[in-house]
């Protein structure tokens, strides 16, 4: 049988830029998995991160985790990512929850991701973003759904120059040829 | 052209630097440092340009913004720009600027022969005609002759950006106010953005030989900027101020240097600050007076910066005429470069200090008089002065007039914010009055003159700024240390209609005093009436003396009278910069299918819905759009096709309230769904009106998947959400987006299932009837595929990984070649659902459409429970009849084309009253006639009669059927 070959949704021609001010990177699909849970107790939360290996963050905005991370994704919402894989950990999630109303939605291939790194990163966002990105606005483990250049983004301060960017994949490409104008001057 | 009216020495120009530019095609040369109108006026240029209707000579007035007369194009080709103010051109080497509203030259103008006939067009002259005799032969003429330069026909060369930017203390203007709040700010530790539309800091402060003061502040922002983060941006207007303390800015990046210069020229800056100093000073006002507006009559304030700054010294003798002490350094200034002056002033008295100043330079003043009138052509000669007390006229013979009626607080930023105004009789001028929180005004926008007391204002609000007040303590009233004279009529008792009040439109004392004597109290209506304030400069010079006309008119105090309403931008500004890098692909943001490589290298005509990019059809082999989209249509009822459905909205809802919220959000039953089926449904909103229909999904007894149309998914997740959260609450449920989770292949067609089996599946698909889904493999992948059909043919909906997507569709193109596939676009997808009499919400329903409407009353009708929109489906017009309802039409006459939009006629009347009109149509090419759907009053029970269709003069008779074409029965559907 013909093995079906997957694509990035950021397509032809984007490949990571390495410039003196900036770096970005492209990864697609980015392994995800979304949780809506109503009111979760405490012991949910601790069954969550049996199941995942990280705490689900209780503030608004902000990111648990690192390599595998939680992403507080809106009122009882969150976004898991990793870079490598996720595999099993929506069937462990489920069992995890048990009866507590809940969908685990792994994204498959639904999000993209864009990581900006150098000094520059913050002006470049700045031409399409309005929020406040300043380090004391905007500390390392904040994140934030909003939009560039009327993108849907959700952007994630992974250090003090380091930003990533979830974009879906539909937009992905889009997304890509905006930063790559709006960077040019940093590449 | 040599420098005549260049000083020796002195001035903040680089003499080492000599620039040569072009006017008019005369090469002149200047220095770095100079503006295009200063360079001008040191080369002897005094006629500039053409004034807007009279077509007037011109000449430079001010020195900054306010600028009215001296408009010019810059460069020419695609670069050129038209309307741009000499005054702020900042000269480069090789720059060509041209003078505008004037044929065949600047100085013969045969243009000029208007203001002969200048009574022929009084105030409203435009809208006079739509009365009488006849707009039509005026409009031609008055469309020609509007307007001053030309707009570029080429695409804009240039590149701009824009960006966001956040700071403490955004502080509005560096003359002597701003640089001193600028210093009390940062020593208060805040992060500091300073603007400034001059190229230098400081730059108001050189035009009056302050440099000293300019030194001082500098060096002091400097030592207080210790740790403090302090971002200086020059050459920098702040165009707008708007709710939530957010400022847009436009940073003139590169036109100093003229357009030939990489990067981009301009960016646009919105910046949000916690607190704002707004010290954007005052602008000079000019005194009304006969034949005001010839070249050589200049704002006071202008001729200093001239004498100062650029050293240039246009005239030899000179009258300063004013109202105002500050036109006596003027009139000092330039007798001390070696003119000639006589100082005519409005006041009878004048304060002492400056009387002695005078008599030791030598120079006359001439108290309690008034300037009556002006000669000289294209350039000053002569003016008569005459007492205001009565008193014989005196000829003066001169080449420079500079006048000052005081000054104008540039209010605009904190108008445009919500702060109200006030007037001020002592200064003659509007302030202002209520604050705006956290927008603080200061020094000459106070009302305040004088380079001292600006400081020491600007540094009291930079504490303000620093302790984060809200407002300026109470207290710090207008201190008026001199002897201002406000407005004086001094128009009173001359020819009006040779006394301009706006310059750059040219509206006279008449034209006001005319709009008021037609019953025109507002300025508002006034403004519109006569121009008066309208056009590039918005009467930054003239609103302030219209007032005082209008009001004098109208009997009326100025304050009674007020101000128009000041909107961004405060200077004219270049679209380009508002679209930023946003242009061509990045225009707006494009939703791409997973399949997209294919569609495009597959040439499909791509269209926008809803943001995505989508195949209308693929066109083969030089065929038209219309015969591809026959092909795809023909294929589908015949064979088999393939059809890119992935952003069909999907939406997960989970829990054990699920099929209560699913209950509630359709307005169609949902109870007996049962898991591994689907069924269509409407969703209403409040109103009872039709929003949305999709196909839902019950994945198990408490699991949905709610599908919407493709371009609904945003916006139903959002509404769905909205009820959730906010109306909902105790519903256990959760809900999730996964529209881009899965990309959706659609197989339709009698030979659909035969190319899903090559394709390779564990899935049954001996046992799968129309709408049920089964979740499986396809080509080894995980896939779910369900019945569901917009085509009237049995279709297979897959749904794969969304970066499978495209490997998928052309997998299915490979596998099915054999069985005659062909990929389908969206225009024959619409065509197959006409035939099928198959709604799409949007095109055959509108903000009105309710269930009953499209037939869906009884299914609607027979629920007990409840849900949205259902108590709105009680109102009276939604039951008394006469709705528009859908039928089919199909045409009676041969070659008669059904268009959507086309008005349905009584047949047989000649009354012009519509029944309804088409809403979809199609010329089938499976039933080969014209099919359509329509909307008509009624509609249902006229089914069989005749009615005419009326689209822009063709028309034509139509039936009124039954709103299904094709396999009546549903056959095909279960096959």
């Amino acid at each position: 049988m013909v093995e079906l070959r997957g694509r990035s949704a950021f397509g032809e021609g984007i490949e990571d830029i390495a410039g003196t001010r900036l770096a970005i990177r492209f990864l697609s699909p980015i392994p995800a998995i979304v949780l809506t849970a109503r009111t979760l107790r405490a012991a949910e939360f601790a069954a969550v991160e049996n199941a995942t290996g990280v705490p689900l963050p209780g503030a608004p905005n902000t990111v648990n985790g690192n390599q595998r991370r939680w992403l507080w994704w809106g009122p009882e919402e969150w976004l898991l990512l990793d870079n490598d894989q996720l595999d099993g950990v929506a069937e462990r999630l489920s069992r995890a929850l048990g009866d507590a109303p809940h969908i685990i939605t792994p994204l498959g291939s639904a999000l993209a991701s864009i990581t900006l790194i150098g000094e520059a990163g913050r002006d470049v966002l700045a031409r399409g973003c309005s929020l406040d990105l300043r380090l004391d606005c905007f500390p390392i483990g904040s994140c934030a759904r909003t939009l560039l250049e009327h993108v849907p983004v959700t952007i994630h301060r992974r250090g003090p120059g380091v930003f990533e960017l979830l974009v879906d994949a539909s937009i992905a490409r889009f997304t890509a040829g905006w930063l790559w104008q709006a960077a040019r001057e940093f590449l | 052209m040599r420098q005549r009216f260049r000083l020796g020495t002195g001035g903040l120009i680089d003499r080492t630097k000599k620039l040569r530019f072009c006017f008019d095609g005369k090469r002149c040369e200047g220095y770095f440092g100079d503006t295009l109108a200063s360079a001008l006026l040191a080369n002897g240029v005094n006629l500039v340009g053409r004034s807007f209707k009279y077509h007037r000579p011109r000449g430079v007035l001010g020195n900054g913004a306010e600028e009215a007369n001296a408009l010019v194009q810059l460069e020419i080709g695609a670069a050129t720009e038209p309307n741009l103010k000499a005054t702020q051109i900042e000269l480069y080497d090789g720059l060509v600027a041209t003078s505008q509203n004037c044929w065949p030259s600047l100085r013969c103008d045969v243009g000029a022969l208007a203001d002969r006939f200048s009574s022929l067009m009084p105030a409203g002259f435009y809208y006079k005609t739509f009365l009488w005799p006849a707009w039509s032969w005026f409009e031609p003429a008055v469309r020609r002759a509007a307007g001053l330069g030309r707009a570029p026909a080429e695409p804009d060369p240039a590149c701009y950006e824009s960006r966001f930017d956040h700071t403490d203390v955004l502080i509005v203007g560096a003359g002597p106010t701003g640089l001193a709040a600028t210093e009390a700010a940062l020593q208060g530790g805040r992060s500091v953005l300073l603007v400034d539309d001059r190229a230098e800091l400081g730059a108001t402060l050189g035009d009056c030989n302050e440099g000293q003061v300019r030194a001082r502040l500098l060096a002091s922002i400097e030592r207080a900027r210790n740790g403090a983060e302090l971002n200086l941006l020059t050459r920098t207007t702040a165009i707008a101020l708007y709710d939530h303390k957010m400022a847009a800015l436009v940073e003139r990046l590169t036109d100093h240097h003229g357009p030939q210069v990489d990067g981009p020229r301009q960016r646009l800056r919105l910046v949000r600050a916690e607190t704002i100093v707004l010290a954007t000073g005052a602008i000079e006002r000019p005194l009304l007076f006969p034949n005001n507006d010839r070249p050589g009559i200049m704002l006071a304030s202008a001729s200093l910066a001239y004498r100062y700054r650029f050293a240039v010294m246009p005239a030899r003798k000179v009258v300063v005429h004013t109202g105002h002490d500050s036109a006596y350094e003027t009139a000092f200034a330039l007798a001390s470069a070696g003119a000639t002056c006589t100082i005519v002033d409005l006041r009878k008295t004048v304060t002492p200090g400056l009387l002695d100043r005078a008599r030791a330079a030598e120079i006359e003043v001439v108290q309690n008089s008034v300037v009556s009138d002006t000669h000289g052509r294209h350039g000053l000669r002569r003016v008569w002065i005459e007492s205001l007390g009565g008193g014989r006229r005196r000829r003066l013979n001169c080449d420079l007039l500079a006048m000052s009626g005081g000054w104008t607080p540039s209010v605009h930023l904190h108008s445009q914010a919500g702060g109200r105004l006030r007037y001020e009789t002592s200064i003659g001028a509007f302030i202002p009055g209520s604050p705006v929180p956290s927008v603080l005004c200061a020094g000459a926008l106070r009302g305040l003159w004088g380079v001292e007391s600006c400081v020491a204002d600007g540094a009291m609000a930079g504490e303000s700024a620093a302790r984060r007040d809200v407002e300026r303590p109470a207290g710090s009233t207008v201190a008026v240390s001199y002897s201002p004279v406000g407005i004086v009529p001094s128009w009173r008792g001359h020819r009006a209609r040779k006394v301009w009040v706006d310059f750059q439109n040219d509206v006279t004392v008449a034209d006001v005093q005319l709009a008021a004597s037609e019953g025109l109290l507002s300025i508002e209506h006034v403004k519109r009436y006569t121009t008066l304030g309208m056009a590039v400069d918005q009467g930054k010079t003239a609103n302030i003396n219209g007032t005082a006309v209008l009001a004098e008119a109208t009997h009326r105090e100025i304050e009674a009278v007020g101000t128009t309403g000041f909107r961004p931008p405060y200077v004219p500004t270049t679209i380009g910069t508002f679209a930023g890098i946003a242009r061509g692909d990045l225009y707006r943001p494009r939703r791409l299918l997973p399949a997209h490589p294919y569609h495009v290298a597959h040439g499909a005509r791509l269209s926008d819905y809803g943001g995505w990019q989508r195949p209308d059809c693929y066109p083969v082999g030089g065929e038209s759009n219309h015969a591809a989209a026959r092909r795809e249509a023909l294929a589908v009822r015949n064979e088999v096709g393939l059809f890119d459905a992935s952003p069909l909205g999907k939406i997960v809802v989970a829990g054990p309230d699920a099929p209560e919220f699913v209950g509630r959000i359709y307005a169609n039953s949902m109870r007996s769904l049962q898991p591994g089926r689907l069924r269509y449904g409407l969703m209403l909103n409040e109103e009872g009106i039709i929003i949305d229909d999709g196909v839902l999904t019950r994945l198990a007894p408490d699991r949905y998947l709610i599908g919407t149309s493709s371009g609904g998914a945003a916006r139903i997740t959002d509404w769905l959400e909205f009820w959730r959260q906010c109306e909902w609450r105790h519903l256990r449920i959760v809900l999730a987006s996964q529209t881009t989770t899965w990309a959706t292949v659609t197989l339709a067609g009698p030979r659909a299932a035969e190319v899903l089996a090559a394709l390779g599946t564990d899935i049954d698909l001996s046992s799968f009837p129309h709408l049920s889904f089964k979740d499986g493999h396809v080509t080894g992948v995980p896939a779910r595929v369900a019945r569901v059909s917009f085509t009237g043919e049995a279709s297979y909906e897959i749904s794969v990984p969304w970066s499978l997507g495209c490997a998928m569709w052309e997998h299915a193109l490979q596998v099915g070649a054999t069985l005659g596939i062909t990929p389908v676009g969206v225009d024959a997808w619409m065509m197959l659902r006409i035939e099928k009499g198959f709604l799409h919400v949007g095109s055959d329903t509108d903000g009105e459409t309710t269930p009953d409407d499209i037939g869906w009353g009884r299914a609607v009708r027979a629920r007990t429970d409840d849900f949205i929109g259902r108590r709105s489906l009680q109102r009276a017009v939604c039951l008394r009849g006469e709705r528009l309802e859908l039928v089919g039409v199909e045409p009676l006459d041969l070659d008669l084309a059904l268009v959507p939009g086309a008005h349905l006629l009584e047949a047989g009347t000649s009354a012009p009253r519509s029944s309804g009109f088409i809403t979809s149509a199609c010329d089938s090419p499976s039933l080969r006639r014209w099919v359509g759907l329509a909307r008509v009053r009624n509609g249902r029970s006229r089914l069989g009669e005749v009615l005419r269709t009326e689209d822009f003069g063709r028309s034509g008779r139509v039936r009124l059927v039954e709103p299904h074409f094709y396999d009546r029965e549903g056959a095909r559907l279960h096959g």
